[in-house]
């Protein structure tokens, strides 16, 4: 036995890998490293490739380039190179051999597996089902996300997912297969969501920040028609009465669906009197025509009054 | 007579003559047409009573129908969906149309302008419409409050036989329907959103995908077995990302941004808008070759409609507007509106070229949503987002 212990460490100190291993051994793994900016490449995108030999405490005196086993010399002694990424993960490996001046030779492999990793905002603020986009997130509102590795041709379960709000982390930390959470959105213009996601070998595999802005609740009315229903055009700063009546309905677009469902402070004004809603919506007022002529102020405001960025309050003139 | 007389006498005449010929000369010009030649009135004055022969009408064919413009409002009502009917080339064309608020479904000859109502039954609060393409049945989303709605769907028995309407049993998000025996439809599940289709002959659902979120908007294929793609619904404050769904299995397009909005070109193409820096830009995506290219104009599903007779050509709706920033949002809360003239896209090399400026041809601010081509693209149907009133402009 102990003879072909030491004739397998022969045949290694021999063997051609056996001088990167000691070079790598004396400098340390990280003295040498293959950088990617962007750091995780999507698809088709292209990205650069540079040297990272800052930490080698020794001269290097020349530098080699190998792109999936292609040797390339058009990049020899290039400290960074351009490349773009393969599709959907069709891997690149590159490799980076730095020949150094007292002699040996050293070796920094990166691979580039190009994923689309897609982080998908639901804010669960309020808006009317004739609008076709989405709701946007106010301060306190509760905000859904959703991260898709290949628009979901990677399973979640097989990765591990770890998020990040505005650098506090969040569920506890990493969790295999969470691909997805609810948070409310702190106050401040923007916050920074991120999420990195990791295979279940603890390899990198993507990570991703995104900026998310905040807005405020912002309030637009509408016409309510008896036959034709709602108008879908915004009542803008005056609207003319005409006949007997007019219904408006107030839309608090952007307001969370708690204080929307169950507001505080919910108050129709018109010319600064306060208006009993007879309606058993509270967004919606009937105002009557007197017969007289002139115009008037409709306002309408509604809040919660304990996170009270979630309200939201405007007016038009009425004329008749 | 004597020679003396003689000449006297052929003198005169002679003088008489150069008088007559010198008073033509300077004043017997006729200043306009109506004078006769031979008026030897002082100062061209005219003479009554002179009879002037009307030269033969020329009779010729007019090349515009002044009566019926080609630019033209078709309903005064409200429209909730509609559709362009014919049952064979040499029949009168028909257009179907839903009445917002209830449901009724009407019939406009475009031949003699009649208007017909084929149905009386009323859905209350009726705000969304799809009519089948043959124009054989209807689907029509009633009231809600929430996201999701209830629907109805109604069949023509026959001719002047009214709808057979029934109420569809699930709540949906979204719907189209493909024929009068086929619904495609988005519903609420706990996976997301799931992706069905209802085949009525057999009372029987499908499940044709499930999408991983729920504020999907669809560009529904042509058969369950098609391709449809998915993606977020648009905010100019939020990343939008287009992917397909092939067999039930999700695929991710090359394909995202801000603000994205997207539909189906002819030809396997597909039309994305989207925004960068607070500036929207359009682009055809070949999804056959992956290649992009950019368009002339800025496009949106609802105001634009592919031709399927030529492969290349897209019709828009489209202002040129140097303020953006807000868009899509702004226009579907019905704050910003649009005056859009219509146009041709060139989808092969991207220009576009005016078809009618719409304020000019009708004097009234026009902004287009709903843009579809007839089934013999002769004409182009839409509704007029700011009182959602149907229009065509006929090809």
């Amino acid at each position: 036995m102990r003879y072909i212990a030491t004739l397998l460490l022969f045949s290694f100190l021999l063997s051609p890998a056996a001088p990167l291993w000691a070079q790598n051994l004396i400098y340390g793994e990280d003295a040498l490293a293959v950088d990617l900016d962007p750091a995780y490449p999507t698809p088709g995108k292209v990205y650069t490739v540079k040297a990272n030999d800052y930490a080698l405490p020794v001269r290097s005196s020349s530098l080699r380039w190998i792109i999936d086993g292609k040797a390339m010399p058009n990049y020899d002694n290039e400290r960074s190179l351009t490349l773009t990424a393969k599709k959907v993960s069709q891997k690149t490996t590159i490799e980076l051999i730095v020949d150094l001046a007292s002699g040996g030779t050293l070796r920094a492999t990166r691979v580039v597996e190009p994923v689309y990793l897609d982080i998908i905002i639901e804010p669960q603020t309020r808006t009317p089902a004739f609008y076709q986009g989405r709701a946007l997130p106010s301060i306190g509102s509760t905000i859904n996300a959703t991260a898709l590795v290949n628009g979901n041709e990677k399973s979640p379960s097989e990765l591990i997912f770890t998020w990040r709000l505005n650098n506090d982390t969040l569920e506890g930390g990493a969790v295999r297969g969470n691909n997805s959470l609810s948070f409310v959105m702190p106050r401040g213009q923007s916050a920074t969501l991120s999420v990195e996601v990791r295979k279940v070998d603890g390899s990198t595999l993507t990570r991703k920040t995104i900026d998310l802005r905040s807005v405020s609740p912002e309030l637009s009315f509408y016409e309510v028609n008896t036959l034709y229903g709602l108008s879908t055009k915004a009542i803008s700063d005056t609207q003319t009465l005409l006949g007997t009546s007019l219904t408006v309905l107030a839309e608090p677009y952007y307001l969370d669906l708690e204080t929307y469902n169950d507001p505080d402070f919910v108050e129709w004004q018109i010319d600064n009197i306060n208006n009993t809603n007879q309606s058993g919506n509270p967004y919606e007022v009937t105002i009557a025509s007197t017969g007289a002529t002139g115009n008037s102020n409709v306002e309408f405001h509604v809040r919660n009054t304990v996170q009270v960025l979630q309200g939201a309050k405007a007016d038009f003139r009425l004329t008749y | 007579m004597k020679q003396t007389t003689f000449i006297i006498l052929g003198a005169l005449i002679v003088l008489t003559l150069i008088g007559a010929w010198v008073y033509l000369m300077f004043f017997g010009t006729p200043k306009d047409p109506s004078q006769i030649f031979t008026d030897l009135g002082l100062g061209g004055e005219e003479e009554s009573g002179g009879e002037i022969i009307p030269p033969p009408p020329i009779k010729e064919d007019p090349v515009v129908n002044l009566n019926r413009p080609r630019l033209r409002q078709l309903t005064t009502k409200p429209v909730i969906g509609f559709i362009e009917v014919q049952a064979t080339t040499s029949d009168p064309v028909f257009v179907y149309y839903a009445e917002a608020g209830t449901g009724h479904v009407y019939s406009i000859s475009l031949t003699s302008g009649e208007e017909t109502r084929l149905s009386n039954t009323t859905v209350a609060e009726a705000n969304l419409a799809s009519f089948s393409p043959l124009g054989d049945a209807v689907a029509i989303r009633a009231k809600n409050d929430r996201r999701l709605s209830s629907l109805v769907v109604g069949t023509f028995s026959g001719p002047g036989e009214g709808l057979d309407i029934q109420p569809f049993d699930q709540t949906v998000s979204d719907f189209r329907l493909m024929s009068s025996n086929t619904l495609f439809y988005s519903a609420n599940s706990a996976a997301g959103l799931s992706i069905k289709a209802r085949d009525f002959a057999k009372s029987t659902d499908s499940v044709l995908f499930t999408v991983p979120f729920f504020e999907a908007k669809i560009i529904w294929g042509t058969s369950t077995a098609s391709t449809h793609f998915v993606y977020p619904k648009p905010s100019y404050l939020l990343d939008g990302y287009l992917y397909k769904y092939t067999k039930g299995a999700m695929g991710r397009l090359p394909i995202a941004g801000f603000g994205l909005t997207a539909f189906s070109g002819a030809k396997n193409s597909l039309i994305y808008t989207t925004v960068s820096e607070l500036t929207p830009r359009s682009e055809i995506y070949d999804l056959t070759k992956g290649t992009k290219r950019e368009l002339a104009i800025l496009t949106m599903p609802e105001k634009c409609t592919p031709s399927l007779k030529q492969a290349d050509l897209l019709w828009c709706g489209y202002e040129f507007k140097k303020d953006t920033i807000g868009l899509p949002d702004t226009w579907y809360r019905g704050e910003h509106t649009f005056k859009d003239s219509l146009w041709s896209v060139d989808l092969k090399l991207g220009g576009a070229e005016l078809l009618v400026d719409t304020f000019l041809a009708s004097g009234r601010e026009i902004d287009v949503t709903a843009l579809q081509a007839g089934k013999s693209e002769t004409a182009l149907y839409f509704i007029n987002k700011n009182d959602n009133t149907l229009w065509m402009y006929e090809l």
